[in-house]
């Protein structure tokens, strides 16, 4: 049976242009990794970007993790779609591919 | 795993793919690999890595594997990288 909470994450997702799932916040970030693609979404030119805290609400980390069958934080999504992680989108972006994905 | 193992490994992807792989540490279990597959074409970064990843599954799981570095490339794309 799928995670309780899995309606919640395609809640968030699916309404949001763009959300990351991180530790901490975009303005208070509590992990390096999270930091960055914080810095690479913004630096694409990422306005609204709507942060999850997944050190605050462990249940939610839990069903996320269960709906993308990827294991660490951060996560990003764009227009609903899971895009990757840290490592990934910072490649999209130099590579243009991500500015690409977020005007379409 | 050794080098050669993972090169053959990640080949099997597709035909025409084409692995180079770099043994970062010395110790034969972090790895990155530059990866260049007409089965890149039209997919998402992520499904790219995702179907690298279900190559070495086991290898990964069982700790072998520690760490992949992964960059994916269609043939197009690694053309217009090297401007060759």
């Amino acid at each position: 049976m799928a995670h309780p909470l899995r309606s919640k994450v395609e809640e968030i997702t699916q309404n949001n242009p763009v959300v990351i799932f991180m530790k901490g916040t975009p303005d208070f970030p509590q992990c390096g990794f999270s930091a960055r693609a914080v810095q690479v979404l913004r630096a694409a030119g990422v306005t609204k970007l709507v942060g999850v805290d997944v050190l605050s609400d462990d249940p939610l980390w839990e069903a996320l993790e269960e709906a993308t069958e990827w294991p660490t934080v951060p996560q990003i999504f764009i227009q609903g779609q899971f895009v990757g992680g840290c490592d990934i989108v910072t490649e999209m972006f130099e590579r243009g591919d991500l500015q690409k994905m977020l005007q379409g | 795993m050794t080098p050669e193992q993972l090169k053959a490994r990640l080949e099997t992807l597709a035909p025409g793919t084409v692995a180079e792989v770099m043994d970062l540490t010395g110790t034969q279990d972090h790895y990155q690999a530059i990866i260049v597959s007409p089965a890149f074409e039209g997919k998402l970064m992520i499904h790219q890595h995702r179907a690298v990843f279900k190559l070495v599954q086991a290898e990964v799981d069982s700790g072998e594997v520690h760490a992949l570095t992964l960059k994916t490339f269609t043939p197009e794309q690694y053309k217009a990288l090297v401007g060759s």
